[in-house]
């Protein structure tokens, strides 16, 4: 068979659990216009503190903490960019060389750290129930759930004065500043929030995969971006929040499903990243070509219609 | 170069219908049927030349590589034609081709590649290194298909198998951790007299402490007599070769030890000069100034993998009871140059070491490897 429910089933786990990090950029890159490059690393900060404490025997703590985890990486980032005029592109640099000693330390200084025997989210949430089909679809459940409480609090945050602030924030700087809002203050709570639900999301990769990697994290934010990208071609002209939100997890959903048709394809996996970069280029490149062609369509025009006046004269 | 012709307009349709689908979201759906029916034929027509080839019975051998790394290559394609022989000899086909399958190290797709070959129904995976071995774990666990893993150093601490000798589930394989009798060895086949021998170590380093552990085993089997010194600093382990030189120890012993090694080009020269040989777990610390450096033979680690795949095939035999297999024989790197000033003859040496080696390599001292 080309495509059973089982690959499609893992396509839409994971994608779920890596739609939480494009769901972080969509509020840091697409909402606060921030570029966050600390992604690769909060995501393994996420994993590893997701695996300790997992491996200490409280997986749903180790979802939280791996959260706060995510915040303080966050609160690290923006204060480099908000209090010591660090640029954010560079802030985020800094803060994602800096996590690959912390997350190595975090997990006792060794690169790769198991939690195969040790209870997770998923094996717990698996045990409600001990027929074969809720064993299969016992994941797919539980992630649906989580994303569901997820979209849920991150459309109510955004809609409270302070959610609205930070829209306003990217929107216009200068604007929020002037209403007598500090724009460090929306930016900081902004890369907190996005950053938390990227330490979820490698918490529950970690729980998933039932080990956690220092290089998990490598790449994973051309990834995200391409996922945030493709959903976000869904909700261009929407001006509804919870659309906006929905269609970044359905992109992510769908980058999975492409790469699954790819490897069915036998498509190389050196190909991926590739495609991925192209991905992004096109979707953020395509709009601004858009228009040069117009333009360029328009002084075609003008000019047929300057040189036949002339012709008349 | 039909087989790249088929991966090229492969890259080339996913490209088109990931572009598609950036560009307009309903336009991908049909592209994607059409995509999956044509490989569904080419993937049919794959499979019935391949069975047409081999008279016996067809296994699907999934490999699943973690990165392009010239080690792990070495593994992949000792692993390839040591089945394609077993194979032969057995009159049955191990089909890897469209099983093997490359992580690129993004962690993100190993889940989907486990995925495809259970899709695939693969009688046997073959993961390349750690984080590999565990995905496939994890994706194995529900539905019991044997996994063999390659190059794992440590199976035990990564949770893979309940102990070396009795993995105790459907998974076992080949370790590369390094065999410190082999070492120990080695020092008594060019020194049958050595008395006592000198460890140097750092207390950092998890990798050390079980290498250490059996060296000391050993000795006081043997009844030999043994120094240790320890540092964690470039200074601290200047000064544990400075202090073992002065105990008059016959040879030095470090296992594979990052510190050391980082030290290794500041402590050669008086090594050399007291005349004592050093003997440590890398080839690296050969090319720094070391006597001798000793590796696992990854060519030879590849063969024995797909052995052990093959009996798990062929002989029904259970990856639950196949220890996992360490190996005694590596390669060893002789460093000339160090073997001149302690007034060694480097043909002597290789005799004196090939029952325990699989190859004897020489080198000089150097900054890095050419």
């Amino acid at each position: 068979m080309f495509i059973t429910t089982g690959i499609i089933q893992t396509a839409l786990e994971i994608g779920l659990i890596y739609s939480l990090v494009a769901l972080s950029l969509f509020i840091s890159f697409s909402i606060l216009d921030i570029c966050d490059l600390s992604t690769d690393g909060c995501y393994t900060l996420g994993c590893a503190v997701g695996a300790v404490v997992t491996i200490g025997g409280h997986p749903i703590l180790a979802l939280f903490l791996a959260m706060a985890a995510g915040i303080c990486s966050g609160f690290v980032t923006a204060i480099l960019q908000t209090r010591f005029g660090v640029q954010s592109i560079l802030a985020g640099i800094i803060v994602n060389t800096g996590l690959y000693t912390v997350n190595l330390a975090v997990m006792g200084f060794s690169s790769n750290l198991s939690i195969f025997g040790s209870d997770t989210v998923f094996s717990l949430f698996k045990a409600l129930n001990p027929s074969k089909a809720w064993g299969s679809w016992s994941p797919l459940v539980l992630m649906i759930i989580i994303l569901a409480i997820v979209v849920f609090v991150i459309h109510w945050f955004l809609g409270t004065r302070l959610g609205l602030s930070i829209r306003a924030t990217g929107d216009s700087r200068a604007m929020v500043r002037a209403s007598s809002i500090n724009p460090g203050f929306t930016i900081t709570v902004g890369l907190c929030f996005a950053n938390a639900l990227t330490g979820l999301s490698g918490a529950l990769i970690g729980q998933f995969n039932k080990s956690s990697d220092i290089n998990l994290g490598t790449g994973m934010v051309t990834i995200a971006l391409a996922s945030l990208i493709i959903g976000e071609t869904f909700s261009k002209k929407s001006q509804n929040m919870l659309w906006k939100i929905l269609s970044v997890i359905i992109g992510s959903c769908l980058y999975r499903l492409i790469v699954s048709v790819a490897l069915r394809l036998n498509v190389p996996t050196e190909a991926f990243k590739l495609v991925s970069a192209i991905i992004v280029a096109v979707a953020i490149a395509a709009p601004q070509a858009r228009e040069l062609i117009l333009l360029h369509r328009q002084k075609r025009a003008a000019m047929k219609e300057n040189l036949s006046e002339g012709g008349e004269r | 170069m039909k087989k790249n012709m088929t991966k090229l307009t492969a890259i080339l349709g996913a490209g088109v219908m990931a572009l598609s689908l950036a560009a307009c979201g309903s336009a991908g759906t049909t592209s994607a049927t059409s995509a999956a029916a044509s490989s569904q034929s080419s993937a049919a027509a794959a499979s019935a030349s391949s069975a047409a080839a081999g008279s016996g019975k067809v296994y699907k051998v999934g490999i699943v590589q973690y990165v392009d790394d010239a080690s792990l290559n070495q593994i992949e394609q000792n692993i390839e034609t040591e089945l394609d022989a077993l194979g032969e000899k057995n009159g049955v086909t191990f089909d890897y081709a469209d099983y093997t399958k490359n992580g690129q190290a993004d962690g993100t797709v190993l889940n989907q590649i486990a995925a495809d070959l259970i899709a695939d129904e693969v009688d046997i995976i073959i993961p390349i290194a750690t984080p590999t071995a565990q995905i496939m774990q994890t994706a194995t666990e529900e539905n019991q298909i044997p996994v063999v893993f390659a190059a794992v150093s440590d199976p035990v601490g990564a949770k893979l198998v309940e102990s070396m000798d009795a993995p105790g589930a459907n998974i076992t394989g080949t370790s590369d951790a390094l065999n410190t009798e082999a070492i120990m060895n080695l020092i008594f086949a060019q020194n049958p007299d050595a008395k006592k021998i000198g460890l140097l170590y750092s207390k950092s380093e998890d990798a050390s402490t079980a290498a250490i552990e059996n060296a000391t085993a050993y000795l006081d089997e043997k009844g030999i007599e043994y120094v240790e010194k320890t540092g964690t600093t470039n200074d601290e382990v200047s000064a544990a070769a400075d202090a073992l030189i002065a105990e008059g120890v016959d040879a030095i012993f470090t296992p594979t030890d990052n510190t050391i090694m980082t030290a290794e080009l500041a402590i050669y020269e008086k090594i050399a000069e007291a005349g004592i040989p050093h003997y440590a777990g890398a080839d690296s610390f050969a090319l720094n100034g070391a006597f001798c450096g000793y590796g696992v033979d990854y060519a030879n680690l590849g063969v024995a993998t797909a052995d052990l795949a093959a009996d798990i095939l062929l002989n029904g035999k259970s990856p639950a009871e196949e220890p996992v297999q360490t190996f005694d024989n590596g390669i060893a790197t002789v460093n000339t140059d160090i073997a001149s000033a302690l007034g060694l003859d480097i043909e002597e040496i290789k005799t004196a070491f090939e029952p325990y080696c699989t190859q004897v390599l020489e080198t000089v001292t150097a900054k890095e490897f050419e």
